[in-house]
């Protein structure tokens, strides 16, 4: 794992406690689920975000909220919670700064979540 | 929790991102419970009838439908269903709604593991507590107590709609409003309305108590903890347990204190001072503040996040001036309780006085009325009570100076120099400085209590005891 692709304030623990909690026969699904659910935000941000798509861009907040708060992501989380105060309040001046921000947290959280689905005899990268 | 749920109906969960659906699920089943899960509303509503669930788990965001009306459709299906209603960090309008709508408690995505367990777990408590004896939202509208919860303006009314439709809730209330507006009796009436009307009711004052032993008055502490712990000492929230805990003047709060409460409402956990182990307990929060919370939170005086854990369904008490006809029932009530406490013999208010009342600005609110009748009541025989028996002042009162008059107990200090008050105690210079104070702002305890930075209602207080004791 390079630490280029490591997410900022990312809590390992909180990852790992997820996998204890499902188990490791369910575990490599729940990644690869995991994987999808985030892969599927960034595609929607990427569409949502050049027009200013403002429903869209509050429901991929909504939910990459959530997913990033589950995964120990500090940083995508805070970045998602202020996207998503940008998007309710149809504020286009502050969306441009937030975008690429967010796309490299969200890319590197992608990039933990492989790695751990990807070598699941390593501890979640921290 | 571990505990055989076999005889249970399975929790449903309704959640429609696949990941989180696996995590919710996975912290109940390790957990002990059975869950049924569904991914959007046709499907989470045709489970609903066929199992039938006490406790369903619902994401308010949904595909094919919004999560409100689901919930809606469910309590119209089973009116006693236990709703937990998840939304998302910045949504919490939204939840605020659920709770509205009948949902018996929220969480707030990511939901952390000790959180989701707690809420189902009060939810199971609280259905195994007795019903209300009493809970008739239609009769609600004009209690008929004598208590200073009187009115039937449509305020008031609305008021009393929204008592009756969250008290069977778990959620939280927040009361606001103006000193003397009534905000205790309104979360009396929550408590009395609720499944744990047969519960204990505490209330504590978090302005009353010294900051250094709030914590042992909410927590509790265990024997030889801090110097003076010579026993264990149950907290108000262990004592409020199958309750509710009302924390009046939340504001006030240190903010260490908050962030000890913050966990409190997450793990549902007291842990007293000293204590090695947390202890589980099953509490109605209900809080109040005078102040403008919001403004509280901006000014980094309470924490944000407790401000949305507990401004789940807001209470405003209007002052009563805004309340029209309801000074005249609230005088009538209180005038024949203090004529029956005082053994004195009254026909009434004078017409003068009905239409003199509601043109009074009433800074004080309930509790100014209740002093004017007081008043009223001891300093004359009986017969019907004229303008000319009111308190003296009071017609001519136009704006919003307390009418309560300060008595002259202490005389009001020279230039503030603290060499002048030593030798006084610290109670004495503190009555020293209040009455300075006040005396300085024409007798306004609201003005007064903004110069010196604590709420209205904590002179109030103050000075209700130096009357009680001069």
């Amino acid at each position: 794992m390079q630490s280029a692709l490591r997410p900022n304030r990312f809590d390992p623990q909180r990852l790992q406690r997820l996998l204890d909690l499902i188990g490791p026969e369910q575990s490599p699904g729940f990644l690869d689920q995991l994987d999808r659910d985030l892969s599927d935000c960034a595609q929607a941000l990427s569409a949502a975000a050049p027009g200013a798509d403002w429903p869209a861009l509050r429901d991929t907040s909504h939910l990459l909220i959530s997913l990033a708060g589950s995964a120990g992501a500090g940083a995508l989380h805070d970045q998602a919670r202020a996207l998503n105060r940008v998007a309710h309040d149809q504020d286009g001046a502050r969306l441009p700064a937030l975008c690429p921000a967010l796309d490299r947290e969200l890319a590197a959280l992608i990039a933990v979540v492989r790695a751990t689905r990807d070598h699941p005899a390593l501890a979640v990268p921290g | 929790m571990k505990g055989p749920t076999s005889s249970r109906p399975p929790i449903l969960l309704v959640e429609d991102t696949l990941s989180l659906q696996m995590i919710y699920r996975a912290i109940l089943t390790g957990a002990g419970h059975r869950v049924a899960v569904c991914g959007n509303a046709r499907d989470g509503l045709e489970q609903f009838r066929t199992l039938r669930p006490q406790i369903v788990l619902l994401d308010l965001v949904l595909p094919d439908s919004d999560g409100l009306q689901l919930m809606s459709a469910m309590l119209d299906l089973q009116p006693d269903t236990s709703i937990i209603a998840i939304t998302a960090n910045g949504s919490v309008n939204r939840a605020v709604e659920a709770m509205r709508t009948g949902a018996h408690d929220f969480l707030v995505k990511p939901i952390e593991e000790d959180r989701l367990l707690a809420a189902v777990q009060n939810a199971l408590a609280e259905r195994a507590l007795p019903k209300p004896a009493v809970a008739d939202p239609g009769g609600a509208e004009v209690p008929s107590d004598s208590s200073g919860f009187i009115g039937s303006s449509p305020a008031m009314a609305a008021i009393h709609r929204t008592i009756a439709s969250v008290a069977r809730s778990m959620a939280t209330v927040f009361i606001t409003g103006e000193s003397g507006t009534g905000k205790e009796l309104c979360a009396l009436a929550v408590h009395a309305n609720s499944a744990r009307a047969s519960g204990p009711f505490i209330a504590l004052n978090c302005g009353a108590i010294p900051q250094d032993l709030l914590e042992s008055e909410v927590f509790g502490h265990m024997k030889g903890s801090f110097t003076g712990a010579i026993s264990d000492k149950q907290g108000a929230a262990m004592a409020a347990d199958g309750g509710t805990l009302f924390l009046d003047e939340i504001c006030e709060m240190a903010p260490a204190l908050q962030t000890k409460l913050l966990r409190f409402l997450q793990t549902s956990t007291v842990q007293p001072v000293g204590a090695v182990r947390p202890k589980k307990v099953n509490v109605r929060i209900v809080c109040a503040t005078n102040r403008d919370p919001l403004a509280a939170v901006r000014s980094g005086q309470f924490r944000e996040d407790l401000y949305y854990r507990l401004f789940v369904v807001p209470i405003h008490m209007p002052p009563l001036r805004e309340r029209g006809q309801d000074v005249v029932e609230i005088a009538e009530a209180a005038l024949a309780r203090f004529a029956r406490e005082e053994g004195r013999t009254f026909l009434g208010l004078d017409p003068s006085v009905r239409a003199l009342l509601p043109r009074l600005p009433w800074p004080g609110n309930v509790r100014q009325v209740l002093n004017v009748m007081r008043n009223v009541v001891v300093l004359n025989q009986g017969g019907w009570v004229t303008p000319d028996i009111l308190p003296p002042g009071l017609v001519d009162l136009t704006d919003s100076e307390a009418f309560a008059p300060l008595p002259a107990a202490a005389p009001a200090p020279g230039p503030a120099t603290a060499e002048a008050l030593v030798g006084l105690t610290l109670a004495e210079a503190e009555r020293l400085l209040i009455e300075a104070t006040v005396a300085r702002h024409g007798g306004s305890i609201p003005k007064a209590a903004r110069v010196l930075d604590v709420s209205p209602s904590t002179l109030y207080r103050k000075i209700d005891s130096w009357r009680a004791h001069p």
